[in-house]
């Protein structure tokens, strides 16, 4: 995992804060910094999806993390808790969408590590600039569901605990988003090879 | 009302997250895929967003958690102190206003009571005093904005 370090002076300012309990925030450092490492990347990766740039997704974690632990919920157990972090997170996105829609950002083709061949590649790159033209034509909604049932992979109740929906509109929510999907990548035909 | 869900779609995503799909099917699910749209419909997406998920990940650079709750702290500190400083600005707002409102009224009354003709008089045979008036002014502004501005 990459991670950021602190610097020597930000480290120096943030010693003496460590051993104050500071009543403002919901959580205490240790179990922030557990959460925190099992949630960060995951709603990293779907604001920088989602926003397309980088900087924002940066900047929109911190607020994210911020507001979560400023908020005055309680929480039934971690699954509950993740589901009001990525909530917390679809807000910002669709806020910030509302007050400036920006085009994605295709993401940077051959990315050290990434394992794909090149001619898997050139597939995904295809695949990849057809799917961000489709997402244009989709609501924030349908793109949040997606994202969610198929890439981290939440149930359908964890989706309608994040939107704020029911289970049965969640169920019709992915449904027609899918389908529009489908229809706007050119149709079912184009069967995607998995990774083996 | 069409069905929007199918049994199978939980196979299915199994099938896409362990990599088996399309090639390494079993051939009930693979004919049960072939004849269902919904099935097809969530191997193709399911497939197109766990890329889109692994391309994501190899593109994560997150701050670490103490940076991420240190800037947490201290923005909570500032709206803290930001929250608990509202009344005294309201009580300072309202001084203000008083006074100036108590200000104009003297003045009001003075302007009333005074004798304007002879005070114009009086500054334009002792200019000085107008100029002594005018320093002094000068002289107490800077003062009197730095105490204002001082605990800002």
């Amino acid at each position: 995992m990459i991670m950021r370090d602190i610097t020597l002076s930000e480290l120096v300012v943030l010693r003496p804060r460590t051993e104050d309990s500071d009543d403002t925030l919901q959580m205490d450092q240790e179990s922030f910094g557990a959460f925190y490492e099992r949630t960060a990347r995951p709603v990293w990766a779907y604001l920088w999806r989602r926003t397309g740039d980088r900087h924002l997704a940066d900047d929109l974690l911190q607020e994210a993390y911020y507001r979560f632990l400023r908020a005055r919920v309680s929480h039934e157990n971690e699954t509950h808790r993740r589901n009001y972090l990525f909530r917390i997170a679809a807000n910002l996105v669709n806020d910030n969408h509302r007050r400036q829609p920006a085009p994605l950002e295709l993401p940077d083709e051959g990315t050290p590590g990434h394992p794909v061949t090149e001619v898997s590649m050139g597939l995904q790159s295809q695949r990849r600039t057809d799917l961000n033209r489709a997402l244009l034509h989709m609501s924030p909604r349908q793109k949040d569901a997606l994202w969610l049932a198929y890439a981290e992979g939440s149930s359908h109740q964890e989706i309608a605990d994040t939107l704020g929906l029911k289970v049965g509109s969640v169920k019709l929510l992915l449904f027609r988003a899918r389908r529009k999907l489908v229809k706007l990548m050119g149709g079912p035909m184009v069967v995607v090879k998995g990774k083996s | 009302m069409s069905r929007v869900e199918c049994k199978y779609e939980s196979e299915i995503l199994d099938a896409v997250a362990s990599g088996r799909w399309p090639d390494r099917l079993d051939a009930e699910l693979r004919k049960h895929a072939s004849s269902c749209s919904i099935c097809s419909e969530v191997a193709m997406v399911s497939a197109i967003y766990r890329d889109e998920c692994a391309l994501a990940m190899d593109q994560v650079r997150v701050p670490s958690a103490g940076l991420v709750w240190w800037k947490s702290e201290l923005r909570a500190r500032r709206e803290a102190v930001r929250v608990a400083s509202r009344p005294i600005k309201l009580v300072t707002g309202i001084a203000g206003t008083c006074s100036i409102a108590v200000l104009a009224l003297a003045i009001l009354t003075l302007s009333k009571q005074l004798d304007m003709a002879a005070i114009s008089a009086f500054v334009v045979a002792q200019p000085i005093v107008l100029w002594l008036v005018l320093a002094v002014i000068l002289a107490l502004t800077p003062v009197a904005l730095y105490f204002v501005y001082s605990d800002e």
